[in-house]
């Protein structure tokens, strides 16, 4: 009997990263086509990929004041970081207090829910009335956006840890503070890394819309001068590095998440 | 000792020669069902001596479980008392540590980290948990594992860690759940051999709660069993037989 070959040897597939470039590229090559080929839009509707990158490295390596994208970059990492951090801790402790008290969790976890569904552009007006056009005003939203999520997280993370961990703490001698430091709070890690990665995505999104209306360097600030001087090109670089930085930390967020899975053993290393 | 049907003053007589690490004094135990009240288990006196192997059989609904909570101090008892080394329980404590069904290791600890959990809760030095921690790994055969992460263990590896854990701390008194009853049969037989061996080398006083009659009768010295809160039977193993317990139970 003659034998079929079935047995193949496997395929190696393309790393992913490979896909990522060539995507990116294809994008690259279409946009091309379309303005420079065809000329589909005039260059103040939409600009050549050349124009964008002249205006990028304009933005970063031009003489002061046009070298300003560096410093604006610069700026909203520092407004970010400050205000995740603050948000993070707040968050937590506020998610803490939630978890002891099913009242709040009724109460203040439903105001919070509610917050959390009115886009943060809706909040930077408030912010300015309260504390004028300034940093305060811009750290206010920030906060806002990225503390609801870590204490929502936080409270139904604490609620969720398996009773046979706190039972296996407790017959060890954890109790009080301890059973929450020693216990609940590191059983809970795997579910608030991913609040974490929420958390990052609306400060940083909520931090662009309130840098819209500051005059201070920053990437939002960026995107209202480039309307202002109807410049798309510096617009398109603003929203490409908006899109670059928060995909990265995204990136490295999820990298922890993944490593806290391993280590926990939800996820298998592939 | 005989096996007797169960008689509290015939099982005080026949211990009272013996001072006991675990006394129970007439501890009983209800639960609210509904507007119903329904007694988890009825008033009980019996005493543990220090460096006994107690198995406590019965099946479901047979006051086990509420039993090995009120020794762990997760609940109080309604009414009676319970005295650990003479003195009334209250709540969970390092001094009876109870090793669950399943293993519940910390998966953000090493398999060292989690033996040396309820040190860190007694403040013991760290190169003395340290020390201790691995020599009970190497106590129950995991020495080598010490630094691994315990999703990386089987199922019956992590019951012996969880064994671990519960005997670093050299409690007065270990209390197991069924540890073994969500392992396949050969490895419970295995683990049970192995319990017994620990126990000879350590002469801890352990109180063993299954459902499995002939684990019971292999691994106790002592037997008893419940059946509806009731202590119906107590008595050495060694005078009982499984057809005895089944006809009970």
């Amino acid at each position: 009997m003659q034998m079929t070959s079935t047995s193949t040897k496997p395929r190696r597939s393309l790393p992913l990263w490979v896909w990522s470039l060539f995507s990116l590229l294809l994008v690259l090559l279409v946009w091309y086509v379309f303005t420079d080929v065809f000329k589909l839009y005039p260059p103040y509707q939409l600009p050549s990929p050349q124009m964008v990158a002249g205006e990028f490295y304009y933005g970063f390596f031009g003489k002061s004041p046009d070298g300003q994208l560096g410093l604006a970059v610069l700026g909203s990492l520092k407004r970010v970081a400050l205000g995740y951090v603050v948000a993070l801790v707040l968050g937590g402790v506020v998610g803490i207090v939630l978890s002891l008290s099913e009242a709040l969790r009724f109460t203040v976890g439903s105001w919070l829910t509610a917050i959390q569904s009115v886009p943060s552009i809706a909040f930077v007006p408030l912010a300015i009335l309260w504390f004028g056009l300034n940093e305060k005003a811009v750290y206010f939203v920030v906060i806002l956006e990225g503390f609801i999520p870590i204490a929502l997280a936080v409270s139904s993370a604490l609620r969720n840890v398996p009773p046979n961990l706190v039972t296996a703490g407790r017959t060890l001698g954890a109790r009080g503070l301890a059973l929450y430091t020693r216990v609940l709070l590191p059983a809970s890690v795997p579910s608030l890394t991913t609040a974490l990665r929420t958390a990052w995505s609306f400060s940083w999104r909520a931090l662009i819309g309130a840098e819209l209306l500051t005059a201070n360097p920053g990437l939002g600030q960026i995107l209202e001068t480039g309307r202002n001087v109807a410049n798309i090109s510096l617009v398109l670089v603003a929203i490409l590095i908006v899109g670059v930085v928060g995909g990265l930390f995204d990136m490295l967020i999820r990298g922890f998440e993944t490593r806290v899975r391993r280590n926990y053993g939800l996820e298998v290393v592939k | 000792m005989t096996a007797s049907l169960y008689n509290p003053r015939a099982s005080a007589q026949t211990l009272i020669h013996t001072e006991p690490v675990l006394k129970l004094e007439n501890v009983g135990y209800t639960y609210a069902h509904g507007a119903q009240m329904k007694a988890a288990l009825e008033p009980l006196n019996l005493n543990i001596r220090r460096g006994e192997f107690v198995c406590v059989v019965g099946p479901s609904g047979s006051g086990k479980s509420t039993l090995l909570s009120l020794l762990a101090g997760f609940l109080e008892p309604q009414q009676g008392q319970i005295l650990l080394e003479g003195r009334p329980l209250s709540g969970p404590n390092a001094g009876q540590t109870l090793v669950q069904q399943e293993a519940a290791l910390f998966p953000w600890r090493t398999v060292r980290g989690n033996v040396e959990f309820g040190l860190e809760q007694k403040r013991v030095p760290r190169n003395e948990r340290k020390k201790k921690a691995l020599e009970t790994l190497e106590l129950v055969g995991l020495l080598e594992y010490a630094e691994r992460r315990v999703h990386e263990l089987s199922g019956g590896q992590r019951q012996r860690v969880s064994i671990a854990r519960g005997l670093a701390l050299e409690p007065s008194l270990l209390l197991l759940d069924e540890p073994f009853s969500a392992l396949d049969v050969s490895t419970r037989e295995k683990l049970g051999l192995e319990l017994l061996e620990l126990w000879k080398r350590t002469g801890t006083t352990i109180l063993f709660v299954t459902h499995h009659l002939d684990e019971a009768l292999k691994l106790g010295q002592r037997v008893i069993a419940l059946r509806e809160g009731v202590m119906v039977l107590e008595g050495e193993s060694a005078s009982i037989t499984e057809a005895q317990l089944r006809a009970l139970l």
